[in-house]
């Protein structure tokens, strides 16, 4: 038996909340009112509230909702900085016991939330997936309006931003074209011709202010990112790129529920991430942010710090694009014109890496040493936040 | 799908679709902290406090947030653009809803509107806005 003493989660964490919602046979409500009345009295019987927690934790089923958290989140109130969705069956709640213990001894968040709730049995059916919608409170409370998703709140995000800031179709426009200048630069990109901004502004609208170019692409593809210690990593076939930083925070599912619609989460996690990683806004020298409509990238853009809040027009516009920009945005052509297979978040890790290694092929930016990743999920409801380096960094 | 298709209440929230019958938007208020909130669930989101009241809301407000939608996701509102905004009611909270008797785009951000009620089909009911007429409109 090895002698070798590690940090495990042994001593990381006590449980000091225990309940159950009501059993048996509960009609006449849901998963999430059952996962709120026990949320209540767990959190009730030690002494605290959903104002202290800030890790959330949960494995359930809920129609179209697949962001388990997120939906809870946003019905609960519970904004977390630690976010944890793994489903893997009836195992899933021990296993979240674990990773909250992992992530309070990293110091990454300090109360976690561990939750579960069914209506199966009033549901009548034992398929885990209970009856398709129908207790979904995005599908009860604003499908029925008739906004496309996710192009619909995207784009209610776009008018309040154009209606705050004067923000412009031509605005947006420009984040498109210049996806073009680097996807030309990717062999592995799917659109690579130019767009211009005549074709961009003329293209029949969709669901305003967006026309299809304002939307990412709609492709098939797969992604997988491989982790391991940075010592493990100097033993591997490439130069390691080091985790230096990292943040995550939702704060809705539904756009109906967004506080401000040009204020997301990005504000907590980007300036959480660098600091982390003991660095500032400046230090960043490529930047990878998922860029689902062209507005994405310029709330991204203001909220991460690289702009003043309503900026982000007049920024990526004197920024450049391609390799004469001065910070290269989506060096891959993003989502917008690169590759989109529904959640684009791993991409942005994969370009990344490969811009740090010095193998982005046709589109390398000249040693770069530290790149800002940001993923966005939902209607702007989810973001995550990594700083990655190579080990100058 | 169609638009009534899209319309499934439960019996979990029958209070507020109770209250779309009789022509009303029922909304939460807590007891505890004093906050609206929309959608009714069994904890205040605000402050965690169980058993938010389901009550009336006046339905008057104002476009926070509105977009035109030139591709409906249902077969039957399929033909005309129509506009569904984010709005802000007086009571402050936010709602989202279809602009019903409204061309596109004529309904702009800070309009003032007023919740209308409508059947998609028997046993159906919904709501939308109109743009508030008389006092109070702007």
């Amino acid at each position: 038996m090895s002698a070798t003493v590690r940090a495990t989660v042994r001593g990381a964490a006590a449980v000091v909340g225990v309940a159950e919602s009501r059993l048996g046979v509960v009609p006449d409500t849901g998963p999430l009112a059952l996962q709120a009345e026990a949320a209540h009295a767990a959190l009730a019987e030690a002494g605290l509230t959903i104002r202290d927690v800030d890790g959330l934790f949960t494995a359930f089923h809920l129609g179209a909702a697949h962001m388990p958290t997120v939906v809870l989140g946003e019905y609960l109130g519970i904004r977390p900085r630690y976010s944890d969705s793994t489903i893997i069956g009836g195992a899933s709640f021990e296993a979240h016991v674990a990773h909250a213990a992992a992530a309070i001894r990293a110091g990454l968040c300090t109360t976690a939330l561990i939750t579960y709730g069914s209506t199966q049995r009033s549901d009548r059916s034992r398929d885990l997936f209970g009856i398709w919608g129908s207790k979904d409170p995005a599908r009860e409370f604003d499908a029925p309006h008739g906004l496309p998703l996710q192009i619909g709140a995207y784009a209610l995000a776009a008018a309040r931003h154009m209606a705050e800031f004067g923000t412009t179709r031509e605005d947006l426009a420009r984040v498109a074209v210049a996806a073009r200048v680097w996807a030309m630069r990717n062999p592995r990109a799917y659109r690579r011709e130019p767009l211009t901004m005549e074709e961009a502004l003329a293209a029949p609208l969709v669901c305003d202010p967006f026309s299809k170019h304002d939307c990412c692409l709609v492709t098939d593809g797969g992604g997988a990112v491989v982790v391991t210690s940075v010592e493990r990593a100097r033993d591997l076939a490439k130069p390691p790129v080091v985790l230096l930083g990292a943040a995550e925070h939702h704060t809705h599912f539904s756009i109906a529920q967004m506080d401000d619609l040009t204020r997301t989460g990005a504000s907590v996690t980007g300036p959480a991430a660098l600091a982390m990683a003991g660095l500032g806004i400046g230090d960043v020298d490529v930047v990878q942010v998922y860029d689902s409509f062209t507005l994405t990238v310029l709330l991204a853009l203001e909220d991460l710090g690289f702009c003043a809040k309503g900026e982000g027009g007049a920024f990526f516009a004197a920024n450049g694009s391609g390799p004469e920009a001065r910070l290269p945005i989506n060096t891959s052509g993003g989502g917008l014109a690169y590759c989109h297979p529904g959640m684009f978040g791993l991409f942005l890790i994969v370009e990344a890496v490969r811009q740090l290694r010095g193998e982005a092929e046709g589109r390398q930016v000249a040693d770069p040493e530290v790149a800002l990743v940001h993923g966005i999920g939902g209607s702007l409801s989810s973001h995550a936040t990594l700083v990655l380096g190579t080990e100058l960094a | 799908m169609r638009w009534s298709e899209a319309i499934v209440p439960t019996t979990a929230n029958a209070g507020f679709w109770e209250g779309l019958a009789a022509h009303e938007l029922r909304a939460a208020w807590c007891p505890a902290c004093a906050r609206w909130s929309f959608y009714p669930r069994a904890a205040c989101p605000h402050c965690g406090a169980l058993g938010p009241e389901l009550r009336a809301v006046r339905g008057t407000g104002r476009v926070y947030a509105v977009t035109t939608v030139r591709r409906s996701p249902f077969e039957d509102l399929g033909e005309a653009p129509y506009d569904v905004a984010l709005v802000d009611l007086d009571e402050g909270l936010r709602v989202m809803g279809r602009l019903l008797e409204a061309t596109a785009g004529s309904v702009p951000i800070g309009s003032s509107v007023e919740v209308a009620f409508v059947e998609a089909a028997p046993g159906k009911p919904w709501y939308g806005f109109v743009p508030r007429r008389g006092e109070g409109a702007r």
